[in-house]
């Protein structure tokens, strides 16, 4: 598949560098020999120079780097006393691959918050179970009401109540 | 630093391998951290220097650097890449302070005169003027296209190198590179680049 000039513009510094794969190489070869764009453009990027300049200030000099061994060793002395530890705080990794390390009163402050969190949700959940029994409750004693009143009752037993014979007085006695 | 370790050459430093390092480091910590210093501490300032444009910063930054491995514990791994976590190191310290000093630049625009031009400053880290004007060049590039530039280019860096330095994949090296010199022809003539 041939080479498009967005693909061959990406691999311009590549091709210069000797960095191309050979299969790459040759794609980037192709390209160039039917385009006189990406042509041009590589000659003017060929004929730029990085020469590096030379330093005014030549670290190799006897005695330029005195300051930094000292600055070390002090340093050392201190790892090795272990007053500091751990990896340095920048650029250590991925964010989880990093140790967590806090002030000493930093640490505290999160201890506290965590123990005043904890004690609030737990009086909180005290309060719910609470409410919630005497919910129950109520709910209890209202079923139990609520059932009384659609049970009809029993009519109390009715007495018979005596018949009595009225016979009519007739004349004296 | 110890005083054997003081009549040793960076040349002969900069032969052991990072393999090498960080076996001697399993028999000697303090040793192998020197040889470490000793390998990479001209590179570094260098690299430092084409960023700060001042010497004394440069040094500063190298001395941090150093300090940072010390304290990173996980230096002499065996997977870790201790050259390209070194120059990340030195570039961020680097375009942090080129940051602050831009930033401290815009609260004192108002004090005229300006002390220096770019060019200036370039020239006073660097003697050659020809070539100091690519680096002022390179200077007013974005970060991105500056930092693949030095590593490339100036620190002489390999492409998987600097891969592993701005951790991005190869391909992306080579096409940022190469968008970083077409955009360096733009800002640069051909005639002062050659």
């Amino acid at each position: 598949m041939p080479m498009t000039c967005q693909e061959a513009a990406d691999r311009m510094a590549g091709w210069l560098d000797g960095e191309l794969s050979p299969g790459e190489a040759e794609l980037f070869a192709r390209h160039l020999d039917r385009c006189p764009g990406c042509s041009a453009t590589l000659r003017l990027l060929e004929g730029q120079r990085f020469a590096a300049p030379r330093l005014r200030v030549d670290p190799a000099v006897p005695g330029f780097w005195d300051g930094m061994d000292r600055a070390l060793d002090r340093e050392w002395a201190r790892l090795e006393a272990g007053a500091v530890a751990g990896p340095s705080a920048a650029l250590a990794g991925p964010w989880w691959r990093r140790e967590l390390r806090l002030p000493a009163s930093a640490a505290l402050a999160l201890a506290v918050a965590f123990v005043l969190t904890a004690g609030l949700s737990l009086w909180q959940a005290q309060a719910l179970a609470r409410q919630g029994q005497e919910l129950a409750q109520v709910e209890a004693r209202l079923d139990r009401e609520l059932r009384l009143a659609a049970t009809p009752r029993a009519s109390p037993p009715v007495e018979p109540v005596g018949l009595v014979a009225h016979t009519p007085f007739r004349g004296s006695l | 630093m110890s005083a054997t370790l003081k009549l040793l050459a960076p040349e002969a430093a900069s032969r052991w391998t990072e393999d090498e390092l960080k076996a001697l480091h399993a028999e000697n910590p303090r040793l192998a951290m020197d040889m470490v210093v000793r390998k990479f501490r001209d590179r570094l300032f260098v690299h430092a220097s084409y960023i700060t444009k001042d010497a004394q910063e440069a040094h500063d930054v190298v001395q941090e650097v150093f300090i940072r491995a010390m304290r990173e514990q996980r230096f002499f791994e065996p997977a870790f890449q201790q050259k390209a976590w070194l120059f990340r190191v030195t570039s961020n310290l680097c375009f942090n302070l080129v940051r602050d000093r831009r930033r401290r630049g815009a609260i004192l625009e108002a004090s005229p005169p300006r002390e220096q031009t770019q060019a200036d400053q370039v020239d006073r880290v660097f003697e050659g003027q020809q070539r100091a004007e690519v680096l002022a060049a390179i200077d007013q590039m974005s970060e991105d296209h500056r930092e693949i530039l030095l590593l490339r280019y100036y620190d002489d860096l390999s492409y998987a190198e600097i891969a592993e330095v701005l951790q991005v994949a190869l391909g992306t090296v080579m096409s940022r590179l190469s968008r970083a010199r077409r955009r360096l022809a733009e800002v640069l003539p051909a005639a002062a680049a050659s």
